[in-house]
């Protein structure tokens, strides 16, 4: 199908530091998350917004994808098994979903944060910003930070090598509330620009576009 | 010393109440076969056993023997005392009908169904089903397209043992997957038994509930 792309955002949140935003993508659209300054890791939920119960599940992605991690043209599956978007953007490589959103300091048991709030605060306060309720905390991808696994199983974070501009863009499969939160505890890591800012914007493609209706399309073929 | 067994039949799910304090050991009857784990808080089963969280508190790839596991609050649940195999996996969501329907099989008992079951048989509802943590699954994710599906490495008797610290339900679902090498030749039983220690009655408070 030939895509009629637009790179104009229809609708675009700026995430400040150590908070999250919620932004709906409706199905077709390009939700593109950018690394404004670089050296942030941003966890990203995605929500089924009709019903909250129904989210992103890297388990189920994995079954599907095959992979460890997601990468381009990898497709994210819901906990329904149903497809809700395939990264179609990728200038990073680096992404872990193996580890759970953080806590702020109220309930983070391994102390990870000095901060009020971790990812699982900035989600809920995002979704109410919003307008809707968390019903379960997701497992979150963790956008450009890979994570490192030692022949013992040891895990850890590698430091964040984005440089300004990076980004992802997922392409839409079904409507979605996205919710991203620009993780603080990269701030325990020395790295170039860290605690910084992401950008979100969609853009939108025709999904119903037939290729026989393209102007360019062989006007001698049947219809 | 009282103690009380479960049948898990293959292909099926059952729910057991578990106490703090005591223990469960998951038993691979015949060897080879994964049992899909789930343990709820009693009296609060929104809180459970998450096997994200465990990750990130232990900071390692799967639960393991010798380490305790989490909640979804972030509360030790759990202490893994007891491994015989050594070899499980913490990253496949549970099998469901989509899952058999990709193997072109239209009806098909699954993990998931089972959990939404034996938690129903208790009277028990979740908004949320949670991950499994699927005791015995030797299923490697590596960089290639392509989910490798390997045989169980487990032998006949092979089991793990969890001590509780709270009361929780355990469901374990012993996985109907027989379009795969998952579970070996064919999907077979595994027990749970569960173990009171310290019983000051002497055995007189038997356990009752874990049928």
């Amino acid at each position: 199908m030939s895509a009629n792309l637009t790179s104009d955002p229809v609708r675009s949140e700026f995430v400040p530091d150590a908070s999250g935003k919620a932004i709906r993508v409706d199905a077709g659209q390009l939700l593109t998350i950018e690394d404004v300054r670089g050296g942030q890791v941003a966890a990203l939920f995605l929500f089924a917004p009709s019903d909250l119960r129904r989210f992103h599940s890297p388990s189920h992605t994995r079954v599907a994808d095959g992979r460890a991690e997601i990468g381009i043209g990898s497709w994210l599956y819901d906990n329904q098994r149903s497809p809700m978007a395939v990264l179609a953007e990728d200038t990073s490589g680096a992404h872990n979903s193996l580890l759970p959103a953080c806590r702020g300091v109220a309930g983070n048991h391994a102390g990870l944060l000095a901060e009020a709030r971790g990812c699982h605060e900035n989600l809920q306060m995002a979704l109410a910003e919003y307008g809707a309720a968390l019903i379960a905390q997701p497992d979150p991808v963790h956008l450009f930070q890979a994570v490192n696994i030692s022949e013992d199983g040891s895990l850890r974070r590698l430091q964040p090598r984005t440089v300004p501009g990076d980004h992802v863009a997922f392409r839409a499969l079904q409507p979605l509330l996205a919710v991203i939160s620009s993780c603080p505890t990269v701030r325990r890591i020395p790295a170039v620009g860290h605690g910084l800012r992401l950008s979100v914007a969609t853009t939108s493609v025709d999904l119903d576009t037939d290729s026989r209706d393209h102007p360019r399309a062989d006007p001698t073929r049947d219809r | 010393m009282a103690s009380s067994q479960s049948v898990i039949p293959a292909g099926e799910a059952r729910a057991v109440v578990l106490h703090g304090g005591e223990r469960l050991r998951v038993i691979d009857v015949e060897g080879q076969q994964v049992c899909d784990f789930f343990a709820f808080v009693l009296n609060d089963p929104v809180e459970h056993f998450s096997v994200c969280e465990t990750r990130g508190e232990l900071m390692k790839l799967n639960p393991h023997v010798e380490a305790p596991m989490y909640s979804n609050r972030g509360r030790e649940l759990m202490f893994w005392e007891r491994d015989t195999v050594g070899v499980h996996d913490s990253r496949a969501a549970a099998c469901d009908l989509l899952r058999y329907w990709s193997y072109g099989v239209d009806r098909h008992r699954s993990c998931k169904q089972n959990l939404i079951e034996a938690l129903a048989g208790l009277g028990v509802s979740v908004p949320v089903l949670p991950d499994p943590l699927n005791l015995f699954q030797n299923t490697p994710f590596g960089d290639s397209v392509g989910y490798d599906v390997r045989p169980s490495l487990s032998k006949p008797g092979d089991y793990v043992e969890f001590r509780a610290m709270v009361d929780l339900i355990v469901v374990g679902s012993a996985c109907p997957m027989d379009q795969s090498p998952l579970n070996g030749p064919k999907p077979t039983d595994i027990l749970f038994t569960c173990t009171r220690v310290n019983d000051p009655s002497g055995g007189l408070n038997a356990r009752t509930d874990c049928p």
